[in-house]
């Protein structure tokens, strides 16, 4: 008989016990596993999308790419001029021939013409490295200094000037000294000369 | 003996209604349960096909990255951008003298001549300026109070005045130094 007493409220206790225990299990399932599994998939997600993003940008690139060599192909003209305009090699014989030509047409004489290297003098002629592979290494913008002595008379040197200005390679003049002595003008003019090379 | 019931009828069947509930509840809880593995199942499956999506991805932008970088004309390209490039910066900073010597012949005297000139690129001019006298030496230098010519020169300096021989007679040599304004000289004139 008083087995028969206590059988209901034993029940009633393992219920309550088995609720409690599932909760608990259910909480430390959905903490321990379901959350940082939740938080990894977001971050993956996330890494997903820059995935995609930066595909996306090396395509455009890459499309840009192959529309710039499809433009250089058919602007051989174009690519002359830019290389008149600032030369991928910096001799110096080439900017004075250049030089003398302008002196010439303009109908001054020059008196002198002189080059002045960096104090790190650069290679000009026989790199072999760069011959091989014309567009393959680095290049920046160097500039080269010439002192030049002309004389004529100011309206033959203002033409010198148009022409200096006005060339097909950018020159500069940077300063410019003239001195006339008994109405025989000389001109003195710094130029600095410009090129793209390694 | 007859058993007796101390027991109240009524209350027996209160017990019963508990644990059903709490069956229930357990019944639910264990659905609760296996719902949150079955996520769990999913969520680990997810995250695997997003691995492999990134990883695809990767693999596929390493290889459009090798193709353009050993395409055979980019280092034409490039160096033909960078070319571009110092071009835009030179011709911006470009130097137009020609202008400079007419401007400077418009201010100047009609009695006076230069015996020399220095200008540099700074804006800096120096002038040996040769007049027939210390009036016409005055009045030179009066041209650049003027508005209508000084506009390209300012701030004239006046740094020695003397008398020298020109041809068979006696002139005033004035050594002055003046500024004129660099950015007339990077205008292309017409």
């Amino acid at each position: 008989m008083a087995v028969f007493m206590n059988q209901p409220h034993k029940s009633a206790q393992n219920s309550i016990l088995e609720i409690v225990a599932l909760i608990v299990v259910i909480v430390l399932v959905g903490w321990f596993f379901v959350k940082p599994q939740m938080t990894t998939l977001s971050e993956r997600k996330a890494l997903l999308v820059q995935a995609r993003t930066d595909y996306q940008n090396v395509e455009q690139e890459k499309s840009a790419l192959a529309q710039l060599s499809a433009k250089l192909k058919s602007s051989g003209a174009d690519i002359t001029l830019i290389d008149e305009a600032l030369p991928l090699q910096n001799r110096p014989t080439h900017l004075e021939v250049l030089l003398d030509s302008l002196i010439t047409a303009s109908g001054m004489k020059i008196v002198d013409m002189d080059f002045q290297p960096s104090e790190d003098a650069e290679v000009v002629a026989g790199d072999k490295t760069t011959l091989e592979n014309v567009y393959g290494t680095n290049r920046k913008l160097t500039t080269t200094d010439l002192a030049l002595t002309i004389s004529g008379s100011i309206e033959q040197f203002r033409n010198f000037l148009q022409l200096v200005e006005t060339n097909g390679r950018i020159v500069d003049v940077t300063s410019m000294d003239m001195v006339n002595e008994e109405g025989n003008p000389v001109f003195k003019i710094k130029l600095k000369a410009y090129s793209y090379v390694p | 003996m007859a058993d007796i019931n101390l027991l109240d009828n009524s209350a027996s069947d209160k017990p019963g209604y508990a644990l059903a509930g709490a069956g229930i509840a357990v019944k639910i809880l264990i659905g609760v349960l296996l719902l949150v593995v079955l996520y769990y199942g999913y969520l680990r499956l997810q995250s695997s096909r997003t691995q492999k999506a990134i990883d695809d991805l990767r693999v596929q932008t390493a290889q459009a990255e090798s193709e353009a970088l050993t395409r055979t004309e980019r280092g034409e390209v490039v160096t033909r951008q960078g070319q571009l490039q110092s071009l835009d910066g030179l011709i911006k900073d470009h130097f137009y003298w020609s202008g400079l010597l007419p401007e400077l012949a418009r201010v100047t005297l009609k009695s006076a001549s230069y015996a020399s000139l220095q200008a540099m690129s700074t804006g800096t001019l120096n002038l040996d300026v040769i007049v027939p006298s210390y009036a016409d030496a005055d009045k030179y230098l009066q041209v650049f109070d003027l508005p209508q010519f000084n506009e390209q020169f300012s701030d004239v300096k006046v740094l020695s005045i003397s008398k020298v021989q020109s041809g068979s007679t006696v002139a005033t040599q004035l050594k002055i130094q003046l500024r004129f304004n660099p950015e007339f000289i990077k205008k292309k004139l017409q």
